[in-house]
């Protein structure tokens, strides 16, 4: 019935306030000028679904394809890799946005996959793979009969 | 809803006839004696689908993305979009010799200073 609340412990729920809605601002401020994904995120990712198969495409540019490891546990895909820092020697640097990154992101595909059937390429700066989806799972044509 | 609501909220949001966003590639640059290095991302550009244009003092990047999407979408966090930049060129650039090299979806634009503007060395004599 009666409660006695301390004087800072009042003191503390407003700096924390404050603390909260600066974190917000400063996420504001980073999240200016980008794609909305890429601050958490990185390769940004596709995914479709191609009726027999999965076709996943990530933007990885300048990741030579042996930087890139695509795994396949049951039905998470995880996509490994790195890009060094490739500034030239003797130059001086005007301007540094992209930055040598290393990543590691996982994805629960929608069904299960077969992973016999899982294939990766990487062309101009975009991987792309396809895994197919295990054989129960597979859409069905079903005949209609007329009666 | 009423099909008559429908009907106006359709006419009061129309969708944009083939438009395309445009995305801002990111770009490093660098500067050594000889000449200005530019390297940009491009991923899932071919050498086709890119455009230089060295117009006044200004050098425009251009450039399509041509991709199919393959099947229905389950996840899209990349929206098809075409690339552009304009750099403002700083003088004595040869503009004949500026070279364009395009790998792994990362651009390498070099631009070659001019003999008159490169750095040099005066040697100095004893009198």
């Amino acid at each position: 019935m009666f409660h006695y609340v301390p004087e800072y412990d009042s003191t503390f729920s407003l700096l924390s306030q404050l603390r909260r809605q600066m974190d917000r601002a400063l996420d504001d401020m980073d999240r200016a000028g980008r794609w909305p994904g890429e601050l958490y995120a990185y390769p940004l990712i596709n995914l479709y679904d191609d009726g027999n198969r999965f076709v996943l495409t990530a933007d990885l540019p300048g990741h030579a394809p042996g930087d890139v490891q695509v795994t396949l546990n049951q039905d998470v895909l995880t996509l490994v890799g790195e890009r060094k820092a490739d500034a030239p020697e003797g130059y001086t640097v005007h301007r540094a946005e992209r930055s040598p990154v290393r990543f590691s992101r996982s994805l629960k595909l929608p069904s299960r996959v077969d992973p016999e059937k899982v294939e990766a390429s990487l062309e101009s700066g975009v991987l792309r793979v396809t895994v197919e989806k295990a054989a129960e799972v597979q859409p069905r044509k079903i005949n209609v009969r007329s009666a | 809803m009423a099909t008559t609501e429908i009907q106006k909220n359709r006419e009061n949001t129309p969708e944009r006839a083939g438009a395309r966003q445009t995305v801002t590639p990111r770009v490093d640059i660098y500067e050594n004696r000889e000449q200005f290095l530019v390297v940009a991302d491009l991923p899932g550009v071919k050498s086709d689908d890119l455009a230089i244009h060295v117009e006044n003092a200004e050098l425009t990047l251009s450039a399509t993305r041509h991709t199919a999407p393959a099947g229905a979408e389950v996840a899209c966090e990349r929206v098809e979009a075409d690339y552009r930049r304009t750099f403002l060129l700083p003088q004595g650039i040869d503009r004949e010799k500026i070279d364009a090299e395009l790998k792994d979806g990362v651009l390498r634009l070099t631009l070659p200073k001019a003999d008159a503007h490169r750095p040099r060395q005066i040697p100095v004599r004893a009198g």
